[in-house]
């Protein structure tokens, strides 16, 4: 059991670290830890679509009502223009199920924990 | 050779994101940017994907006003030494210019192009040093040359991958030039990823 504990937390620790390469093509729009033209990624899981403060969505954002969670997210990266019609993101999605899961774990662990969040 | 001028920033490159994802402009945005008339442009588009070609050009035209905000900032911090600080504006003019052809080709597609916001949320308390600023900057230009690295290969339309290609060029001159400035390897390996 030890042994699988550690090869699990081995695979998500390299989840995070891939997730965080693939992030790095997020950031021409998102940071971490501040709202740019993108709102900040912080905080991200739990967190209601359009619930970051002091940043402008749109209605369509606002209004979607989804809670931003592993699964929510992955349908959103996936396709963002089909889950909300509206959205001023302009990126149509990750096809890779494996990318957005990597990304996902990066996204997961920007919690109060994380340094950049604090 | 005004077209010629313009050529490189036929879209903004904030508004590639992601390694597998694909531009969604449609064909009236393309042709717009690419010098075609308006009217000829517009005919066979529905007013949907105009919207939401409004909506895209939006986003990007945000991301280049935080670009001129980002560099106005480090322009008047007093940490920038005089030849960095003439870089920096040199960079911030492009910014400005990529505003201008992106705002005219919303309003040709019908939509008003939004302002600069009065506040952006940077980490001022980060910038200490000319290091800082240049750091900050060199992160900016990074990502955009990520978002088109990876949505390149993406493009149905090889007029738009051409131009992708160009901008990405300019940026990875910007990011460069700022590593440069940093002390670091400009050019850090043969393949960027």
């Amino acid at each position: 059991m030890c042994a699988l504990a550690t090869v699990t937390n081995a695979d998500s620790d390299m989840d995070v670290r891939e997730g965080k390469r693939i992030y790095t093509q997020c950031t021409g729009c998102h940071s971490p830890d501040y709202n740019r033209t993108g709102p900040k990624h912080c905080g991200i899981l739990g967190r209601a679509a359009g619930g970051v403060k002091n940043f402008e969505y749109t209605k369509a954002m606002s209004n979607s009502g989804i809670i931003w969670t592993s699964a929510t997210l992955n349908q959103f990266l996936l396709s963002p223009f089909n889950t909300v019609p509206g959205t001023s993101m302009g990126f149509s999605g990750i096809a890779s199920e494996r990318e957005r899961q990597q990304l996902i774990a990066y996204l997961s662990q920007l919690d109060e924990r994380n340094a950049l969040c604090n | 050779m005004s077209n010629e001028k313009k050529q490189p920033i036929l879209l903004d490159r904030r508004s590639f994101l992601g390694n597998t994802g694909k531009i969604v402009l449609s064909g009236t945005a393309i042709a717009l940017m690419s010098g075609m008339s308006s009217a000829g442009a517009m005919s066979t588009d529905s007013s949907d994907s105009q919207e939401q070609d409004v909506r895209i050009l939006n986003t990007a035209i945000g991301a280049e006003h935080e670009a001129v905000a980002a560099y106005q900032l480090g322009a008047e911090s007093g940490l920038l030494s005089k030849g960095v600080l003439n870089v920096a504006l040199q960079f911030q003019g492009h910014h400005k210019e990529h505003i201008e052809l992106l705002a005219s080709t919303v309003g040709k597609l019908g939509g008003t192009a939004i302002d600069a916001k009065s506040y952006y949320d940077f980490p001022v308390h980060k910038l200490k040093r000319e290091k800082d600023v240049l750091t900050f900057a060199a992160g900016l230009e990074r990502g955009a040359i990520s978002a088109y690295a990876g949505a390149i290969p993406l493009f149905d339309n090889s007029d738009l991958a051409k131009a992708a290609a160009s901008i990405l060029a300019d940026e990875a001159m910007h990011w460069a030039i700022l590593r440069q400035a940093l002390g670091l390897d400009p050019v850090p390996g043969a393949f960027f990823s």
